[in-house]
């Protein structure tokens, strides 16, 4: 069997916060993707998710933990060796607007990451730059235009192009469509849900909207404050939440039906800051499940059956389910 | 009668191009609806549909190049005149008062939050410090602000996001006003935050008897916090009505292409029609605005600009909106 596409394994990530200080963004957490596979990173702001996406595209370095991309260790590599590999190792951010060169055309813009990956000579490279323009629906009439002449649902689609241009094997997609109007939402998982199945390229899709991870993705990974707490296929995850802050956060979500009933868990008070980080488990401040042994150590993944996992010590007196 | 009750309500922006002729963008292009006493209304639409712009207009906080070209505001009973004079009538900021979008931006970074609650009073009656500080401090309880004499003392830059939003629906509510409008009031909270605040907001709107009007894109806000709701789409409401009728069975073609864009629907029914811009306010077509991105699109569409149909109290812009098939 061929190795999954990407295997992190122990990221840590530390940013410094002046006088000595550090924000622990990220804690010792574990991600793998298959080939061909969408998994969805959730957690609110701070859970460190956008860190780990630049993590394991090596935009910013390591404080430690190990990154396998295709089956090839890339946590050291010097970015003279990383570069080929970035274009199978693809990144999309939220905001389309900064992503892109103002006084660049839309049609440059395309061919570029052609110029960078490939030996295609101009010619080729606009003929491509077109079939790409296609692929993602945009009007080809564009390609003469400045990035301030397109919509924003139109700016993310050329980013998306942009990844596709070399063919990458994963793409990792930051808040893709959470600047974008509801329609135009649509129409981005539309055109990912199509390349997904065209080009079998794995996503790793980092969100907060929880609707959109369960329509987009085959699994999920939970994190709070920089630590993986629950994960597991998606359809499972989110019928049998498994962990207090992932019932609570799934319960907060707030459907487009009114008659849906809502079953609202309540966290207690407000996320610690990731600069004193408590020990033991790190969500027990808001947990309305907390005992007094979930401070002391850090709660270790129980397994759930079919590659559902949640850390919580909670789970082996049936403590974890919290109750309306 | 009503609270408030917004009839054809037109705002132009009115610019000059590089070529000094005069351009105008028709951004609100009729729009009326009423409050009732007690209600919660719901306005959504995407971007540049003049949601936001119906809130300013209402508040009199329209500044050149945007102008009030038509329309009649009234709220208890009385007249909004001057709608776009800016000046001062105490009616905005006491009975009628806004809940800002993004709350770090919209607190006075330079002031405590005591002495922003203390001001928003003074600045609108007759209140000793002693009095307001009082009732700042019980209001920051009200909006559920643990340890409000503390809090009573902090920077904005010291809240969280939340906090800072409970602090602005606090100074949105301290006069007691009969109206209040929330701009987007929990846009880029946390989910778990966003429900929290939202039930405070409900919970105060009740306790106090209030009317809210709620700005949103969020139509998981609009299902389950309000009681009716308006659809916009370039500058005009194309549908109304109440939000379980308009959730059950949408009369407008617009008003369905948004439901069916939620993950929850594209999850059941697969990936609709979707896509399409807005026109161009500089230079609207004739007929329905809507009907370059319609399916259901036709001759009369292109002619005739469709009236508003009533069926009881839910009402659709749409030619067709007695014909069409059941969602």
């Amino acid at each position: 069997m061929s190795p999954p596409i990407l295997a992190a394994s122990e990221l840590v990530k530390r940013f410094p916060a002046g006088r000595g200080r550090q924000v622990h963004a990220v804690n010792g957490v574990d991600l793998e993707i298959g080939r061909g596979e969408a998994v969805g990173l959730v957690g609110e702001s701070g859970s460190g998710k956008s860190t780990i996406g630049m993590l394991v595209t090596r935009l910013i370095p390591l404080t430690a933990g190990r990154v396998c991309f295709d089956g090839r260790d890339i946590t050291a590599l010097p970015e003279r060796e990383m570069r080929p590999l970035r274009a199978s190792l693809q990144i999309v951010f939220q905001d389309p607007w900064g992503a892109l060169n103002p006084r660049m055309t839309i049609g440059k813009a395309l061919e570029e990451p052609l110029k960078l990956h490939t030996d295609l000579e101009a010619g080729a490279r606009a003929l491509r730059g077109r079939e790409l323009a296609e692929r993602v629906r945009l009007p080809l009439a564009s390609l003469d235009r400045f990035p301030h002449e397109l919509s924003g649902g139109q700016l993310q689609r050329v980013c998306i192009a942009r990844a596709l241009a070399t063919r990458p094997k994963l793409i990792v997609l930051d808040e893709p469509t959470s600047s974008l109007d509801l329609s135009v939402r649509a129409g981005i998982l539309q055109l990912l849900d199509q390349i997904r199945r065209e080009s079998g390229v794995a996503i790793l899709f980092i969100s907060h909207d929880l609707e959109t991870v369960e329509l987009v993705t085959d699994r999920v990974v939970v994190l709070y404050l920089g630590n993986v707490v629950e994960q597991g296929p998606t359809r499972k995850l989110f019928a049998e939440p498994a962990h207090p802050y992932t019932q609570t956060l799934l319960s907060a979500s707030l459907p487009p039906d009114p008659d849906v009933m809502l079953a609202r868990h309540t966290a207690i008070g407000e996320v610690p800051s990731p600069i004193n980080l408590p020990p033991g488990c790190a969500f027990a401040s808001r947990c309305p499940a907390a005992i007094p042994a979930c401070r002391g150590a850090r709660p270790p993944a129980v397994a759930l059956g079919g590659q559902h996992a949640a850390a919580c010590i909670r789970i082996a007196d049936g403590g974890n389910v919290l109750s309306h | 009668m009503s609270l408030l009750t917004v009839e054809d309500l037109h705002v132009h922006f009115v610019t000059r191009g590089l070529d000094n002729r005069v351009r105008v963008a028709r951004a609100l292009n009729g729009v009326s609806f009423e409050i009732e006493e007690g209600e919660v209304l719901g306005v959504v639409g995407e971007t540049g549909a003049g949601k936001s712009l119906t809130a300013l207009a209402l508040l009199g906080m329209l500044r050149p190049p945007a102008v009030v070209a038509a329309g009649r505001i009234r709220f208890e009973g009385r007249e909004l005149a001057a709608l776009d004079s800016g000046a001062p009538d105490h009616i905005r900021g006491t009975r009628l008062t806004l809940i800002p979008q993004s709350p770090h931006t919209s607190l006075d970074p330079l002031s405590r939050i005591g002495e922003q609650l203390v001001r928003m009073q003074r600045e609108h009656g007759r209140v000793s410090r002693a009095d307001a500080l009082r009732r700042a401090r019980g209001m920051l309880d009200e909006v559920h602000i643990p340890a409000p004499e503390q809090r009573l003392k902090a920077w904005p830059h010291q809240l969280s996001g939340g906090m800072a939003q409970r602090v602005l629906i606090a100074m949105a509510l301290i006069n007691r006003p009969r109206l209040v409008i929330a701009d987007e009031p929990t846009t880029g909270l946390d989910v778990t935050v966003q429900a929290a605040v939202l039930d405070t907001l409900r919970e105060l709107v009740r306790a106090h008897a209030m009317s809210a009007l709620i700005i949103t894109h969020d139509l998981g806000i609009v299902a389950h916090y309000c009681d009716r709701v308006a659809v916009m789409f370039a500058g005009s409401i194309i549908e109304q009505g109440p939000t379980r009728a308009v959730f059950r069975g949408q009369r407008h073609p617009y008003t369905r292409a948004l439901v069916a864009s939620t993950p929850k629907r594209i999850a059941e029914r697969g990936y609709g029609q979707v896509g399409g811009t807005p026109p161009d306010l500089y230079a609207l077509p004739a007929g329905c605005l809507y009907r370059d991105r319609c399916a259901m699109a036709a001759e009369i569409c292109v002619t005739t600009p469709p009236v508003v149909r009533f069926e009881h109290a839910h009402a659709a812009r749409c030619h067709f909106s007695a014909q069409l098939p059941p969602p």
